[in-house]
């Protein structure tokens, strides 16, 4: 699997990855290490244990390390969550099902990881 | 990609990134180091005030996260800016966050730009740029106008300021500059270590500023030295305000001395008017109690003459224009000529005579002395030689010696040199010291002058009862002979009361010291020290100081 091909499949920009950081050797490097990156996993149980502070901290992280990666889809999700849970942002979060992101957030990151170790494997 | 062509600019630049998530900040130092960025990571707040503690004199830039587990972005900046050593680091706050309230409350604790996540490599490496080219610019004008440690203009600003002072005021209006100086600087910062004299120097530069009566502008001119542009105060009043300004520094007493120019004449240049004010303090710096001094003509006319002297003493030795004359002493029991002392005279192709008086601690404050010691020491053994060869009769002569002397480790050495040049038995050459020559370093002239006297050499102590003698020097030092000061004989002849000079005598005879009376005019006075057992006499009422040729006929009337 191409790096390209790993980003075709996780809804990633790969153009938008190696404008930043040139490489495509840079961009590996980190994205293997996303895999041991533990905002996404936070952010779920923090969810299931009904701490919003604690979620909002770890989409806001995973919200951080997803867009620096250029994980377009899950950055977004992390994205939605954290502004959904940002204290004062009360509207919002009424209007936002948390529930239903953060399941679907679970399920990209999970491919998101398999997706990566798959492309690991090829190397 | 066009950024990259900065990665030779940036090199040694040093940055600090301080972000939580280990992804973020190894990708944000890949592209730094990319960049030619010394990169430096700091995994929270608190690392990263730890580090910059370490390196702020270095550091070009702080790249931070605002939110983190330990010591986020805010309490970082909070914490940051209670430290003004921490000042000239700009921050640039990178977050993943849009919010406006934390781009807000981030610059509102001093965070200079923002960066958002994810990075624009380019519009990031832009800002950086910007912000390290800022910094380093308006630190060069700091560094130029403004002294960090005092926040009183620095040296040339301070000159410059002060013309635009005197340009942008109305000729009527008179001002006064006041100059100060912390006595024994140098010591204290040896004491008491550089960070507490740096800390004096800020909390008096700050009582200054408040204290002296129409302050308008104030500079740091030195490493102690301040200077103040006041409006005329006529009455002097200040002198009252500012009397306790050293006050509790430091926790020990010391002392800050002031000079002043008053009615500054603004044809002068900032800098002259300073010396001046500078040239005044300088006068009253050994002076206790008296902490300001005004500069006047009569100073600048004393440090026009200093300066003559300073500049042409060198050719003056060279073009022998020192001559050495010879003061007799006559031996009262023998009644004859006993010995003689070797007296200097300057004739100055442009001044004149130039009074010892004048020239001698000049030369003591220049070091110059110690080679005109050796200069009269030469010419004294000419001057022996001379006698000898001339089948005069031949008489010891002494020479003065000066503190600075006992600061040569070969200074017997070289006499002995010059006496064994010449010929001359070493009796024959006496050395005369005054007491205060002995007090800086006693352990040392102690050994010096018995060093001269085992060589041979006699030593006189000269002034003996002028200012404050001690009879501790007369039992400690290695002398052959104890000089009346000129003043005990004057104020004895006066009264008409010779028992401190009869006291002076025994003392001398018990501790087996030849005594010589100076300064004897009268033949009351001879008849009165002949009476007392003194053993010469040295004075007008026998011979002023003669050239060497008057000396030599001066001797052959005895032959």
């Amino acid at each position: 699997m191409t790096l390209q091909e790993l980003y075709d499949r996780i809804d990633g920009n790969y153009a938008e990855a190696i404008g930043r950081l040139r490489m495509e050797k840079l961009i590996t490097r980190f994205i293997l290490r996303f895999t041991n990156d533990g905002a996404c996993v936070r952010l779920q149980e923090a969810w299931a244990a009904g701490d919003d502070v604690a979620t909002f901290e770890a989409a806001h992280a995973a919200k951080g390390v997803c867009a620096n990666l250029s994980l377009t889809k899950l950055g977004n999700l992390a994205s939605e969550i954290c502004e959904a849970l940002r204290p004062g942002n009360d509207a919002l979060r009424a209007s936002t099902d948390v529930d239903a992101l953060v399941a679907e957030l679970g399920q990209a990151y999970d491919k998101t990881v398999a997706a990566i170790k798959e492309y690991e494997a090829s190397l | 990609m066009a950024y990259s062509t900065n990665a030779s600019k940036n090199k040694r630049r040093k940055l600090l990134v301080v972000e939580d998530n280990d992804i973020n900040r190894e990708m944000l130092c890949a592209i730094l180091d990319g960049e030619g960025f010394e990169v430096m990571e700091a995994e929270n707040g608190e690392v990263g005030l730890a580090l910059l503690e370490q390196e702020y004199e270095d550091l070009s830039l702080v790249l931070l996260d605002v939110y983190m587990p330990v010591c986020d972005g805010f309490e970082f900046l909070e914490r940051k800016r209670g430290d003004r050593r921490f000042d000239s680091v700009p921050v640039i706050v990178a977050t993943a966050s849009e919010a406006r309230e934390d781009e807000i409350a981030c610059l509102k604790l001093g965070a200079n730009d923002f960066i958002v996540k994810p990075y624009n490599t380019e519009i990031m490496m832009n800002r950086i740029s910007n912000t390290v080219h800022l910094r380093e610019s308006a630190s060069l004008v700091n560094q130029l106008t403004w002294d960090t440690l005092t926040n009183l203009y620095s040296r040339e600003f301070f000159y410059r300021r002060v013309d635009s002072v005197f340009t942008s005021m109305g000729d009527d209006l008179q001002f006064d500059m006041v100059c100060s100086d912390i006595v024994n600087f140098k010591s204290l910062n040896d004491r008491y270590g550089r960070q507490n004299c740096d800390q004096l120097l800020q909390d008096l530069a700050a009582r200054l500023e408040e204290l002296l009566p129409g302050y308008v502008v104030g500079g740091r001119i030195g490493a102690d030295t301040f200077a103040f542009l006041v409006t005329h105060q006529p009455d002097h009043t200040w002198v009252s305000a500012i009397a306790d300004v050293s006050k509790g520094l430091l926790g020990t007493s010391l002392s800050v001395k002031f000079g002043v120019v008053e009615n500054v004449d603004r044809q002068l240049s900032v800098s002259l008017t300073c010396d001046r004010a500078i040239m005044a303090l300088e006068r009253i710096k050994k002076t206790f109690g008296v902490d300001v001094a005004w500069y006047n003509d009569k100073l600048r006319e004393q440090q026009h003459m200093e300066n003559t002297i300073l500049e042409s003493m060198e050719t003056a030795l060279d073009e022998h224009q020192f001559t050495v004359y010879y003061q007799p002493k006559h031996d009262l029991k023998g009644n004859r000529t006993g010995g003689a002392e070797a007296l200097v005279r300057w004739i100055h192709p442009t001044l004149g005579f130039v009074s010892p008086g004048d020239f001698i601690p000049i030369f003591e404050r220049s070091g110059f002395i110690t080679q005109l010691d050796l200069y009269v020491c030469e010419e004294v053994c000419k001057e022996i030689r001379r006698c000898v060869e001339l089948g005069l009769p031949v008489v010891p002569i002494s020479f003065n010696a000066s503190q600075l002397d006992f600061d040569d480790e070969d200074f017997a050495k070289k006499i002995v040199a010059l006496t064994d040049a010449y010929g001359i038995d070493r009796t024959l050459l006496h050395v005369e010291v005054t007491e205060t020559a002995c007090s800086e370093n006693p352990d040392r002239v102690i050994a010096l002058l018995a060093e001269l006297r085992d060589f041979g050499f006699h030593v006189e102590l000269d002034d003996f009862g002028s200012g404050y003698s001690s009879l501790a020097s007369l039992n400690m030092l290695p002398l052959d002979v104890m000089k009346l000061d000129m003043s005990i004989i004057q104020q004895a002849s006066q009264l008409d009361d010779f028992r401190i000079v009869h006291s002076a005598i025994q003392m001398a005879q018990f501790l087996n010291l030849e005594t010589v009376a100076e300064g004897v005019e009268t033949q009351d006075e001879v008849r009165k020290l002949k009476e007392l057992e003194c053993g010469k006499i040295q004075g007008y009422f026998y011979s002023k100081p003669l050239m060497g040729k008057d000396f030599e006929t001066y001797l052959a009337k005895e032959a």
